[in-house]
């Protein structure tokens, strides 16, 4: 047989649970547009029986835990994909800007000032004695190694500009890196004191999707509650409550930056995930196989016309000049270009001696329908250099989109998951202030029960 | 339980007006500047043709401009010749004059000076220039072709070279812009300033006129001949140049094909994209305007 204190002491529990649940749904409610938030659902068990006599009398309800409602396996594949995401994105800004210096649809490119140049010796086989001629053929040559010296210079200009952002990334990683530590210490602590850590997870996973957005991460999920960070070679961020630092070291030979890892090993190279992947791609990558190319172009044609030039005679019957200045090795050729020739006459337009032989100039005209640069004609070898960063550029804008609605499709999953639904709290609203009213009911009831035991006994009311 | 929706929809809506906004304005911009290849990665493959096709574009701009520049070089030297052969014409008819034998000495001696005269003349036309350049010196033509040799049989001295010009004028094709004046007035077997000079002795002398004129006969055919050469080049200039022409405009259509758009095409792309926005909207507008809390409280 049951109390009535027992009925009061069931009910007051209820009271205090449904009031707690209440709290819940409020706050998934107030969180419902905080980004990383994960919904909490308060679980509810029965509390333990009384045996009275041959009867077990329950005693009511507890609240076991208020537990956040994540899936960890889509919170990781969020964070890998993000990186992938983030350095397609940090490779595209740049790669548009190299990409507008090769314009060539509008007819702007190094296309113009290539034919412009090997046209101006043909237009000068019409009459290879006009000086007016001679010195199109100069203006043309030095427009050709301006094209050169400014595409050079601002490829250039860009990987330092690319470069310079590097410190700054790698100190960004190091902060967050630190707070997910502290984190991790926390969450532990609450975990094994069975505290609700959901908040502090949220926030936890905030931070390494924020990371993800910057550099290569993998995560490793502690039995304490913590998880383990790591980067590109495995090298570690985040172990338990401990941070390592990434390490930024100047390159003596190139002077650009390094990522070094907390113990010193160079992980410069195997980074190519989130924005400092991106960035690296472009600087390592993108920028020195452009100017790679640019410089084989430059040189090839530099050096066919020097030799060209050295076959024939000028107008003032010497053997032809260098017409351009270029370094002796292929490297730096497109950067330091610049034309010999400093007076019309010494163009060397003629092959017999005769000033008005213009066979030389004709085969300088002709070069441009020769392999000269890289074992292909100049055209050809420029044309399929822009078509190679083209779709460079094209394939990581493809990937980039269906990166996009990668990342878009596991969000919707993560939200599916953990997203807060008002019509979900609407209902446990109802439910929660419905059990809360019946059990403020039953202390109404066991109280006018109470008065009635109390009033027992006392004549006739 | 059932299975559980994602509850925050505009996420989607947002990433579908973004994908939208971008459709836009790529479509736009197609229109905008007529191409649908604004950047080599919008279609490197199409890029690099174009480029071939710019290159090709400027060399074809570049043969047409040294047709016209060598075109009024080989004018120059044609309308030379032809008045060169009016000339020798002259010559002929003054030298069947002084065979007559009729005619007295001084009229011979008068003869004979107008065929010097004659000869002078043509000196003059062999030594003429085109834009500063002597056209009939090989491609010596910095200094007269010929000059006046007292010491010559002659009477001249041919101080040009036997050098031709060469000028491109289509892939591949070059063209002859010379011939030396060597070859067209002192060969060695029909030297025109030798004809005239003997012609000239003849017609004071009175003797051997007849063989000077035939001599000077085989001349002028031979000058004719060579003129001809310059009538055919003058002709395979202007058959280039229409080639070239019809040339460039498949080039352009070639580019056209290659980076252009297609106009209904981009239009109906612009529509699509500006239809599309304005569905997504509307879906929009309408998601989760309401939620179960709005019954909840009308039902108080």
């Amino acid at each position: 047989m049951g109390s009535l204190s027992g009925s009061m002491f069931i009910a007051l529990g209820a009271l205090s649970n449904n009031q707690e649940a209440l709290d819940v749904t409020s706050n998934n409610i107030a969180n419902q547009n905080t980004a990383g938030y994960s919904r909490q659902v308060v679980n509810f068990s029965e509390s333990a029986t009384v045996q009275l006599g041959s009867l077990q009398f329950g005693t009511g309800s507890q609240i076991d835990n208020i537990q956040s409602v994540r899936d960890q396996v889509l919170d990781f594949r969020i964070n890998t994909e993000t990186q992938t995401q983030s350095a397609l994105d940090a490779y595209l800004g740049p790669a548009q800007q190299i990409q507008n210096n090769f314009n060539e649809a509008s007819g702007t490119g190094l296309q113009s000032a290539i034919s412009g140049f090997f046209n101006s010796f043909s237009q000068l086989s019409t009459d290879p004695t006009s000086v007016p001629l001679r010195q199109s053929v100069l203006t043309a040559g030095q427009n050709l190694a301006n094209s050169f010296n400014s595409a050079s210079n601002s490829l250039h200009a860009l990987q330092q500009s690319t470069d310079q952002q590097i410190p700054t990334i790698a100190e960004q990683v190091n902060t967050l890196a630190q707070s997910v530590a502290q984190l991790n210490t926390q969450i532990s602590q609450s975990q094994s004191s069975g505290q609700n850590s959901g908040t502090l997870e949220d926030q936890r996973n905030a931070l390494i999707q924020k990371m993800s957005q910057l550099i290569d991460v993998s995560q490793i999920q502690g039995s304490d509650g913590s998880i383990g960070l790591s980067t590109a070679l495995g090298a570690a961020l985040v172990v338990g409550g401990e941070q390592f630092n990434l390490q930024v070291a100047t390159n003596p030979s190139t002077g650009q930056n390094e990522i070094l890892s907390s113990t010193g090993k160079d992980l410069t190279s195997s980074i190519t995930g989130g924005q400092l992947g991106g960035l690296l791609r472009v600087r390592d990558q993108e920028i020195p196989s452009l100017t790679g190319k640019l410089d084989t172009l430059a040189s090839g044609i530099a050096n066919a016309v020097n030799t060209t030039q050295a076959a024939g005679t000028d107008l003032n019957g010497a053997r032809g000049q260098n017409f351009f200045t270029v370094p002796a090795v292929t490297a730096g050729t497109s950067q330091s270009i610049s034309v010999n020739l400093t007076d019309p006459s010494q163009i060397a337009a003629s092959l017999n001696g005769s000033t008005g032989d213009n066979a030389n100039a004709l085969a300088l005209a002709q070069l441009q329908n020769q392999n000269i640069s890289g074992g292909d004609t100049p055209l050809n070898f420029y044309s399929n250099t822009v078509a190679q960063l083209g779709s460079d550029i094209q394939q990581a804008t493809a990937q980039s989109n269906t990166q996009d609605a990668v990342v878009q499709q596991l969000q919707t999953q993560r939200d599916s998951v953990s997203g807060v639904s008002l019509d979900e709290e609407a209902a446990n609203l109802v439910q929660f202030q419905r059990a809360y009213q019946a059990a403020a009911r039953i202390v109404n009831v066991v109280d006018s029960l109470t008065q009635t035991a109390i009033n027992l006994g006392v004549g006739g009311t | 339980m059932s299975v559980r929706f994602n509850p925050n929809l505009y996420d989607n809506i947002l990433s579908g007006l973004n994908n939208n906004n971008r459709d836009t304005a790529i479509a736009q911009e197609e229109l905008s500047t007529g191409r649908r290849v604004n950047e080599p990665s919008d279609d490197p493959g199409a890029t690099a043709v174009a480029i071939g096709i710019h290159g090709q574009t400027s060399q074809i701009d570049q043969f047409t401009s040294s047709i016209s520049s060598v075109s009024g070089l080989l004018q120059t030297a044609d309308s030379t010749l032809s008045s060169v052969v009016t000339s020798i014409t002259q010559a002929i008819t003054l030298g069947v004059q002084a065979g007559d034998g009729t005619l007295s000495a001084s009229d011979r001696t008068a003869l004979s000076t107008q065929i010097q005269g004659v000869s002078a003349q043509v000196l003059t036309l062999a030594n003429t220039t085109y834009q500063g350049s002597y056209i009939f010196a090989g491609n010596n033509s910095a200094q007269p072709a010929y000059v006046a040799d007292p010491a010559s049989a002659s009477g001249v001295t041919y101080q040009g070279n036997t050098g031709v010009n060469q000028v491109e004028i289509a892939p591949g094709q070059n063209i002859a812009t010379n011939i030396p004046g060597s070859q067209i007035f002192s060969n060695s077997s029909s030297d025109v300033f030798a004809a005239l000079n003997n012609l000239a002795q003849a017609a004071q002398s009175g003797t051997g006129i007849q063989d000077a004129v035939t001599q000077l006969r085989s001349v002028f055919d031979r000058i004719g001949a060579q003129r001809t050469f310059y009538g055919t080049q003058l002709n395979q200039l202007s058959s280039t140049s229409s080639a070239l022409s019809s040339n460039k405009i498949q080039l352009a259509s070639q580019e056209n094909t290659a980076i252009g758009i297609d106009l209904t095409q981009a239009t109906i792309d612009v529509q699509n994209a500006l239809t599309n926005r304005s569905a997504i909207l509307a879906a929009g507008g309408k998601i989760q305007n309401t939620s179960l809390l709005d019954f909840l409280s009308s039902s108080g």
